[in-house]
């Protein structure tokens, strides 16, 4: 079964580059870094940058919702009230039904930040975090599918619904899982999208790894050290047939089987996660205009990244990671570069690789530096987990 | 849509080592005897992750494996795999929080890479060099149903064959009203859509709705692993041990059931 390709009916994105498609859009257009000396009052010192959402301290939940309280749902509200988007949703829900609107989401924390409060006992970013809140409260928030839960109440969706979590692949996997769902006629459109707030497990876990950079990160550099750690979320519509320019044409999905948390070197699962996509989408590697890296300035993963890519694209095709300008949004990751591409191809634009001032010689593949206009059809969107769990994307703009 | 055949079972639980003992418990040929967690080794893996892996990770490659054992060698690494967990490990987060409140944090890298809520999926890929697409999802209460519904329309997208594995374990204490579970519980099936006509279990007329409710807990089992979203697949289980053909109501999310009527 061939799935029809799902148009981008309406989305939306914040991230540290701002709240909202256009903030976002201008800062990317602007080839700024977004990412700051990390300074977040409420966690333990830690010598990196950060991607953090400005105001999320003082958003407040909206009216019913005040009980399950968190960063991640938060951040989750105020991303879902930018760009009209939860009036789309409500004119995708008042054509087909409730219950014909899926959602799949991704994220690697959900609400996992107000138990490290909780645990610390230290004042933190929410209100009830000084004092252990009531179990059930608790659990409502720290279960991985808390920030999901409160998406579909919010949204009032009714129809089938995933949390995806698979590490840094988690939010494109949901497009997968939504195009999967629609094909086979389970719903007729549906959200797909991927919040992730900062949380101490994520900042001090990657730092143990020793994958954290003491500062801004620099994707594809010569001198790359690390990833800075962002926060952000993003949401899409998708539906089969609907009005808009861009069309998710495929999806592709692989596993390393190699490490949990090391890339195969050669890039040979992601290879194959970027043919599947091709092949999915019906296209070949020469119809690729521009490829948004996963990109997230680990010494090891944009190596094996630009093996793949070069393996299965050659060494012509432009690409960049934008990572050096939101950071590494773990989960949120895969919807954050998944709509840049989309605006890439609304813009007609490649967006450079902030930060990065000498490209790595050892890197084969054509990478973009400083964003230029460009005619362009198709663009390829790559995102690739902890665990071995890769996701590649291919979008098409009509010409 | 077309029905899915049930072509391996597996389990591994305190008191249901396997699924060939679980199915003499669950088809009443057996009494239930509520016992330790199989404390056996995932023997495919290598060395150091054998060392490494995390309990849930482990239980869940031991039920994946069970039930691959009637399908040819290697299968595993050509099978896609759908992975469920409502709470993930609670030991791990355990862990991972008791480093973060320390005045100095300092969080074990193991701790960490185990901490991430795909790790089964990822150490079962490592144990099987499996290649094919793997997704782990959670839906708190009906990670099960979420899981098997994911498996299903993988099935009905792509045909073949597919791996759909859930786990969860109770947390320590005092993280336990954090978690769910009363006591650990693992459970796999591959489905596949055959090209042939085969012989069954089937699984057909799938649908989510509100009117249903719990199969009664006849033989105490579903009680003795009562919160574990993985047990949610008892009735399921229940009736694949009995091959009796039966509908089959499994909790969904908001207060819904997905409905299916299990063939034999």
């Amino acid at each position: 079964m061939k799935p029809r390709p799902l148009v981008v009916v309406a989305a939306t994105l914040t991230n540290a580059c701002g709240v909202g498609w256009n903030p976002v859009r201008a800062t990317l257009h602007r080839g700024e870094t977004a990412l700051r000396p990390f300074d977040l009052e409420w966690a333990p010192p830690l010598t990196t940058w950060i991607g953090r959402v400005a105001g999320l301290e003082s958003t407040s939940m909206p009216d019913g919702f005040a009980s399950i309280d968190s960063r991640s749902n938060r951040l989750a509200h105020l991303c879902l009230e930018q760009d009209g988007f939860r009036a789309a949703v409500a004119d995708a829900v008042e054509r087909h039904g409730r219950g014909r609107v899926g959602l799949f989401i991704g994220t690697t924390t959900s609400g996992v930040l107000s138990t490290e409060l909780a645990w610390r006992g230290s004042p933190g970013a929410c209100a009830d975090a000084t004092a252990r809140p009531p179990p059930v409260i608790a659990r409502d928030v720290h279960n991985m599918h808390a920030t999901t839960r409160f998406i579909r109440r919010r949204l009032d969706l009714g129809g089938p619904v995933q949390t995806i979590s698979t590490a840094c692949s988690s939010s494109a996997k949901a497009f997968a899982a939504a195009a999967r769902f629609i094909a086979a006629g389970l719903c007729d459109a549906a959200v797909v999208g991927g919040v992730e707030s900062l949380a101490l497990s994520t900042l001090f876990g990657f730092k143990a790894l020793d994958l954290v950079s003491p500062s801004a990160s620099r994707p594809l550099a010569t001198d790359r050290d690390g990833i800075s750690i962002g926060e952000g979320a993003g949401f899409a519509l998708l539906e089969g047939g609907g009005e808009g320019p861009v069309r998710l044409l495929g999806c592709g999905e692989s596993s390393d089987g190699w490490h949990m948390s090391t890339p195969h070197p050669e890039g040979v699962g992601a290879a194959r996660a970027m043919r599947a996509a091709l092949a999915a989408a019906g296209i070949g590697a020469a119809d690729v205009d521009y490829v948004n890296l996963h990109g997230t300035a680990s010494r090891a993963n944009d190596a094996a990244e630009d093996r793949a890519v070069t393996a299965v694209l050659g060494t012509h095709t432009p690409v960049s990671s934008t990572k050096g300008c939101t950071g590494h949004t773990l989960g949120a990751a895969g919807i954050t570069e998944a709509l840049i591409s989309v605006l890439a191809l609304a813009d007609q634009w490649i967006p450079g690789t902030v930060n990065c001032d000498v490209v790595d010689p050892t890197l084969e593949a054509d990478v973009v530096l400083e964003s230029r206009a460009q005619p362009m059809a198709v663009a390829m969107s790559n995102s690739f987990g902890f665990g071995g769990s890769n996701c590649t994307l291919v979008f098409g703009v009509s010409p | 849509m077309r029905p899915v055949r049930v072509c391996g079972i597996g389990v591994c639980a305190p008191g249901l080592p396997d699924w060939a003992s679980a199915r003499q418990v669950l088809a009443g040929d057996s009494p239930f005897a509520p016992g330790r967690t199989p404390g056996r080794a995932v023997d495919a893996l290598p060395p150091t992750e054998r060392r490494r892996i995390n309990e849930t990770s482990r239980l869940a490659c031991l039920a994946a494996g069970d039930a691959l054992a009637a399908l040819p060698p290697g299968a595993a690494m050509t099978l896609p795999s759908v992975f469920a967990s409502s709470d993930g490990d609670g030991v791990v987060l355990a862990q991972v929080l008791n480093a973060l409140a320390q005045r100095d944090v300092a969080v074990s890298p193991t701790a960490f890479h185990n901490s991430v809520y795909n790790a089964p999926a990822g150490y079962w890929s490592i144990a099987t060099r499996a290649s094919a697409p793997s997704t782990t999802v959670c839906a708190d209460s009906a990670s099960f149903a979420v899981a098997l519904l994911e498996g299903y329309v993988q099935l009905q997208a792509n045909g073949g064959s597919v791996l759909v594995v859930a786990v969860d374990a109770p947390y320590p204490e005092p993280l336990r009203d954090l978690g769910a579970s009363v006591a650990a519980f693992s459970c796999a099936l591959v489905l596949e859509c055959p090209e042939q006509p085969a012989a069954g279990p089937w699984l057909g007329r799938w649908t989510t709705c509100s009117a249903s409710g719990p199969a009664p807990d006849v033989d105490g089992i579903a009680s003795a692993f009562a919160g574990n979203s993985a047990a949610a697949a008892l009735p399921l289980l229940r009736a694949l041990a009995r091959r009796d053909g039966m509908q089959v109501a499994l909790p969904y999310v908001d207060g819904t059931w997905l409905e299916l009527e299990v063939s034999p």
